[in-house]
C-alpha cells in the first residue's frame, strides 16, 4: 500500500505529512498528531463524538477518508481556545454547567462553533439542529442549549 | 476504525478518472463524501485494491440552471441541495428530500450521487428525483448515456452501473414557481435515522388554482427500487382536492406500493401509515396554495 502526500492546514498551521491510504481523519488526528481531544465513539458517523470542522463545515471524522482532507483546512477542539482563554462556547458551558461526563463536548462544541462561525444569530432551532447530530447520554441537552443561547443572544 | 489496505488514487481532471476506471475499475471503488464507503469498506462489505476520489474533480460538483432544466454534479453535497438557491426556486421538493437526510454532520459530507449509487430503497434524494421527472447521465471512457431515474436501480442496493462507469450528473426539471410540493418521511426521531417510509409528491393546478392539473407521487423506502404511483396520480388529476377524492388516492399509493414489495414481512402498520404519510404530504402541499 502506497503512502498518500497531504497538505492540510490543522488549527491554523500548515502541515505537510505521509499518511497511510486506510485511516480515518480521526485516526489522523488521534494517532498521527496527537490530537487527543476529538474523542472516538460510534465510528460509524452516528453519535457525533468526533465532529471536527472542515473548511467551515462540521463533519463526521470517523467517516472522513483522511487522503481526502488535502489541501483543506480543518479545526479541532484543541484549536478553540487555551486554558487562559477560553471560546465563548467553552466558557458559556463551563457556567451552564453543560459539561456532565464531558465524552461528548468536544463534538458538541465543534458543531456549534461550525453554526457561530456562519451564523451568530441563529435561531434555537437552528442551534437544536446544529447538535441533532451529537448524542449526549447523560442527556444534559438543556444545559447545552442553555449556554450556546446565552452566547448567540450576546452577538444580538 | 480499522480499514482493509487500498491505494488511494486522486485526479483532479475527469478524463483521467475514467481512463483510470476503464482500467482499472473492477478492482476499483469510488469515493464522494465516503459516509457509506468507510463503513461498508470497514465491515468487509466492499473489497477494493484501488479507492479513486472524486471529490478533486470541480465540474463534478456543481449545480448548473439552463432554460428548462438543472443539472446537480454528483459530488454535491446535501447541504448544498438544501441551500441551492435555483434548486429552492424551481425543484424545492429535492431540498426538502435533501435537508432531512443525517445529521448535519452527514449532509456536510453525504453526496447526491452517493445517495443515488448506493440504491438504498430508503434513500431520502430519490423520491424527490422521481417527481422532478430526473435523468441520470451515465459516463465512462466509452461514451456516454442517458437514463430516467427509475430505470438506473435493478434491486436494492444494486444499480445499472458497470465497473468503468459514473454517474456524470443528475438533471431534474425546472417547475413552475406556484408548484405544490411536500416531501413527508416516517422515522423513529427526525435526525440520524433512516426512513421507514417517505413520499414525494408535487401538484400542478389549473389556472384557477381550484382542480389539480397533474399530480406526482412517489413513495420511498417502501419498493425495492423506486417507482411512481399512476393509478394514484390519475384519481386526483382534474380533480378538486376533496377530502374523499385525497383518502382515495392515498389508499391507491399504500396498496399498490405494497404490492410491488412482493415480500411477505411488511409489517401490519405499513398500509395504514403510508396511506396517512401521502394524505399528510398532499394536505401539505395543498397549504401552499394560501401562501
Amino acid at each position: 500500500m502506497k503512502k498518500v502526500k497531504v497538505s492540510f492546514v490543522i488549527n491554523g498551521q500548515a502541515r505537510k505529512m505521509e499518511i497511510p491510504a486506510n485511516i480515518s481523519l480521526l485516526d489522523l488526528l488521534r494517532d498521527h498528531l496527537g490530537l487527543m481531544g476529538t474523542k472516538k465513539g460510534c465510528e460509524i458517523g452516528e453519535c457525533g463524538a468526533c465532529t471536527v470542522v472542515v473548511n467551515g463545515k462540521a463533519v463526521n471524522s470517523c467517516i472522513v477518508l483522511a487522503p481526502q482532507v488535502n489541501g483543506k483546512s480543518i479545526d479541532t477542539i484543541e484549536g478553540l481556545g487555551t486554558e487562559t482563554s477560553l471560546h465563548p462556547l467553552q466558557r458559556a458551558f463551563v457556567d451552564k454547567g453543560a459539561v456532565q461526563c464531558g465524552f461528548c463536548t468536544p463534538g458538541m462544541l465543534m458543531s456549534l462553533k461550525a453554526l457561530y462561525d456562519n451564523n451568530s444569530n441563529a435561531t434555537h432551532e437552528q442551534m437544536n439542529d446544529a447538535i441533532s447530530g451529537n448524542l449526549c447520554r447523560c442527556t444534559g441537552y438543556r444545559q447545552i442549549i442553555e449556554a450556546a443561547e446565552s452566547v448567540f443572544q450576546k452577538e444580538k | 476504525m480499522i480499514l482493509p489496505e487500498f491505494d488511494y488514487v486522486s485526479f483532479t481532471s475527469l478524463g483521467e478518472t475514467l481512463d483510470f476506471l476503464s482500467l482499472y475499475g473492477d478492482e476499483s471503488r469510488v469515493i464522494a463524501g465516503g459516509t457509506d464507503l468507510l463503513i461498508k469498506l470497514s465491515a468487509g462489505e466492499v473489497k477494493a485494491k484501488y479507492v479513486v476520489n472524486l471529490m478533486d474533480i470541480a465540474e463534478l460538483g456543481r449545480i448548473d440552471i439552463h432554460d428548462n432544466c438543472i443539472s446537480i454534479g454528483p459530488t454535491a453535497t446535501h447541504t448544498e441541495l438544501e441551500y441551492s438557491p435555483s434548486l429552492s426556486k424551481f425543484a424545492p421538493v429535492l431540498c426538502r428530500g435533501a435537508s432531512v437526510i443525517g445529521s448535519p454532520q452527514i449532509r456536510n459530507q453525504g453526496t447526491i450521487g452517493g445517495n443515488i449509487g448506493n440504491a438504498s430503497p430508503a434513500a431520502d434524494t430519490v423520491p424527490a428525483l422521481m417527481v422532478l421527472n430526473s435523468r441520470i447521465k451515465v459516463i465512462s471512457k466509452r461514451g456516454e448515456r442517458w437514463v430516467p431515474v427509475a430505470d438506473f436501480f435493478v434491486s436494492p442496493h444494486e444499480t445499472i452501473l458497470t465497473a468503468d462507469e459514473l454517474i456524470g450528473e443528475i438533471e431534474v426539471e425546472k417547475l413552475p414557481e406556484n408548484t405544490l410540493v411536500s416531501f413527508q418521511r416516517v422515522a423513529r426521531r427526525r435526525a440520524m435515522d433512516i426512513a421507514q417510509m417517505s413520499v414525494a409528491v408535487n401538484l400542478f393546478m389549473d389556472e384557477k388554482g381550484d382542480r389539480i392539473r397533474e399530480a406526482r407521487i412517489a413513495p420511498g423506502s417502501v419498493t425495492p427500487t423506486p417507482v411512481r404511483i399512476s393509478e394514484a396520480e390519475k384519481i386526483l388529476e382534474g380533480k378538486r382536492a376533496t377530502k374523499e377524492i385525497i383518502e382515495l388516492a392515498a389508499a391507491e399509493v399504500s396498496e399498490r406500493a405494497i404490492d410491488e414489495t412482493d415480500l411477505q414481512w411488511i409489517p401490519e402498520y405499513k398500509k395504514p401509515a403510508l396511506k396517512g404519510l401521502v394524505i399528510r404530504a398532499i394536505n401539505d402541499a395543498l397549504s401552499g396554495r394560501d401562501k
